[in-house]
């Protein structure tokens, strides 16, 4: 399998008022042909910038820079503004958490569809109408034709995320990223959107990158996994891998902390101690060096280096560095 | 099994709420609550779940009588609170108390941990200084720091900010606790924190909670009973375990099928039972069975007639007219 995306020492930082925030510290991450890659972590740990720095989608008082960038051999940081307009939407698509602030309210349905179409192809109205009613089809909203000439409020939260879907995937990108899709919707409705975007991804055969915190989810969708943490990659596996046989003391605790109610029902959950770290103080060694069991004086001085323990599995920590060497 | 205490007693409790039009007459009623009864015993957890939008919270919120129902009884230690006066309230609110949702809205931003902690212990008339004891005594109780106290709500993460709700509630020695959502808006990693210290603190103060969350399998976790709601009534009520292994509704079990599995495996194995559409407005719920339109095996009497909550094994109830 080859690599569609690939990504080597992505460091992102926020200009703010009290400084300068790192908040993405080299990040090396791929995303191969026709796979689901899941990026979980808590909030802050940066999951959602990776992504947006790919896309080019963070505001001014973001500084992006990597060694390199790499979208199907090209570096995306070489390309002017204008060559990156040409793979957002075309090539690279995103959708995001909240479907109700992604549409305008005083716009049809119909409206956001044509425009993205008639933006990236040249059809006349009529047949990007056609389109747009086709691409409702797939997302599986019933009597498309009647939905076009709705607003979104007259769209449930369901809907309203098939919606976006559907624009995302008008024109046919290579790669979806997913930022939180479900999170805002109940689990029947999001056990629907998860199937509707497993489709898409096989009858495409796209890829598709899923950002969450729901571990949940991510078993049941994705081929690998990362794990992120205060801005840094801390580990990185197949999905079995990750949930079978985690190396990182953090992944580790991270998969305790969540109940499994045949296991765990009545007994005490293992709780992670401390809250995630602020990004204006972060450690200089591991980010997660303070909330971390075994974590010692070398833990909180100096980032741990990637040690590999299959050909797909990765993790950033200096006690299993020292365990295999 | 002893026999169990009631503590609290909720009997064919509705809660409308009026729906006006642009002149402001009414045109109908959403049916928020609608002729709900279950029983809570004394020192469990009951948890309640259902999609957004099915009167979890109305309900809850019926019960502690921060919002008047329309008809039924709450009877508790033998007293029908929902008509009471206002009067003899005061006593009853510190008993009855709630955890919120957002830990970030719920706490005044102008108010030092130390106001917010003694607002209630002040209502109940304790002095100053029997205040400033108790709220140290509370802030150890949930792991915080007694420095904590002259600090502002905006100082602390979303899991110390919950705590500082927990203190709150758990201040004038309540017996019944509605949470709210109390991990939603948390990290994964803090979540965990949070239900063991709400674990800890039953067993401590002996305390009876009301439970809601997104998170389902949270919610399995924590309740030892569980009614399940669909549109304003109680479709489903029984043990946590036996309602999770084996529900019996159709809605719990598409519902419950749902629910995606940490562990890839399992995953891969386990078919969804698929739910077709979405919820019915509550403004105009199907006559008869609140389901009926979902369901895959409705039969003409299921849209006619509706289904009462009724014991269709031992410990275990169910609204449905085909079990």
């Amino acid at each position: 399998m080859s690599n569609l995306l690939e990504i080597k020492q992505l460091r992102t930082s926020f200009s703010t008022l009290r400084g300068k925030v790192d908040a993405i510290r080299g990040v090396d991450l791929c995303v191969r042909e026709n796979e689901i890659l899941g990026i979980v972590g808590e909030s802050g740990s940066g999951k959602s910038v990776t992504m947006k720095s790919v896309m080019g989608l963070l505001p001014k008082s973001a500084k992006v820079s990597a060694d390199s960038l790499l979208y199907k051999g090209e570096d995306l940081l070489k390309k002017s503004e204008k060559q990156l307009q040409k793979y957002r939407g075309r090539e690279m698509a995103m959708i995001f958490q909240d479907p109700m602030t992604a549409l305008n309210p005083l716009r049809t349905i119909g409206y956001h569809l044509t425009e993205v179409i008639r933006r990236y192809r040249k059809v006349s109205k009529a047949e990007a109408e056609k389109i747009a009613v086709e691409m409702l089809r797939q997302v599986g909203i019933p009597s498309p034709e009647a939905r076009m000439k709705q607003y979104p409020h007259e769209f449930s939260g369901g809907m309203r995320q098939r919606v976006v879907i559907s624009m995302a995937l008008c024109c046919e990108p290579s790669l979806l990223i997913a930022d939180e899709p479900t999170t805002a919707l109940d689990v029947t409705i999001q056990a629907q959107i998860l199937d509707l975007l497993k489709q898409l991804k096989k009858d495409r055969g796209m890829s598709m990158v899923l950002i969450s915190h729901d571990m949940g989810v991510m078993a049941n969708m994705c081929d690998r996994i990362a794990v992120m943490y205060g801005g840094v990659l801390v580990e990185e596996g197949t999905v079995d891998e990750i949930f079978y046989h985690p190396q990182h003391p953090y992944t580790k605790d991270l998969l305790r902390s969540i109940p499994r109610p045949e296991i765990t029902r009545g007994s005490r959950l293992q709780a992670i101690d401390g809250a995630p770290p602020s990004l204006h103080d972060l450690p200089a060694g591991c980010p997660s060096a303070t909330r971390c069991a075994h974590a010692t004086e070398r833990c909180f001085a100096e980032m741990p280096a990637v040690t590999a323990f299959s050909a797909t599995q990765n993790a950033r920590c200096h006690l299993l560095a020292e365990k295999e060497a | 099994m002893q026999k169990r205490e009631v503590l609290l007693e909720v009997k064919n409790l509705k809660k409308y709420f009026p729906v006006k039009n642009f002149f402001g007459r009414k045109v109908g009623d959403l049916k928020a609550v609608d002729d709900v009864s279950f029983v809570i015993y004394k020192g469990e957890t009951f948890g309640l779940v259902g999609e957004s939008g099915c009167g979890k919270s109305t309900l809850g919120r019926t019960i502690l009588q921060m919002l008047k129902p329309d008809a039924g009884q709450v009877i508790y230690h033998g007293k029908d609170i929902a008509n009471l006066p206002k009067s003899q309230w005061k006593d009853l609110r510190e008993k009855l108390q709630i955890i919120f949702q957002d830990p970030y809205s719920a706490l005044n931003p102008n108010w030092t941990v130390r106001e917010l902690i003694s607002e209630p212990l002040k209502n109940a008339g304790l002095s100053r200084e029997q205040c400033d004891t108790r709220v140290r005594e509370l802030l150890k109780l949930v792991n915080m720091n007694e420095d904590d106290m002259e600090k502002f709500s905006y100082e602390f993460s979303g899991g110390q900010r919950q705590r500082i709700g927990i203190a709150r509630a758990v201040a004038s020695y309540p017996e019944f606790i509605f949470c709210d959502e109390p991990i939603s808006a948390l990290d994964v990693s803090v979540q965990a924190q949070v239900v063991n210290m709400l674990k800890d603190l039953q067993q401590e103060l002996g305390l009876t909670y009301l439970f809601t969350a997104h998170d389902l399998s949270m919610v399995h976790h924590i309740s030892d009973r569980i009614g399940v709601m669909y549109l304003g009534s109680m479709v489903e009520l029984g043990k946590s375990e036996d309602v999770f292994r084996d529900p019996l509704h159709p809605y719990t079990r598409a519902l419950i099928s749902a629910i995606p599995v940490a562990d890839p495996k399992l995953g891969r194995e386990s078919s969804r039972i698929p739910i077709e559409g979405e919820l019915p407005s509550p403004m105009n719920a199907p006559r008869g069975c609140r389901f009926c339109t979902r369901c895959p095996h409705a039969t003409e009497r299921c849209r006619e007639e509706r289904p009462e909550l009724r014991e269709v094994a031992d410990e275990r109830w169910a609204a449905c007219h085909l079990l």
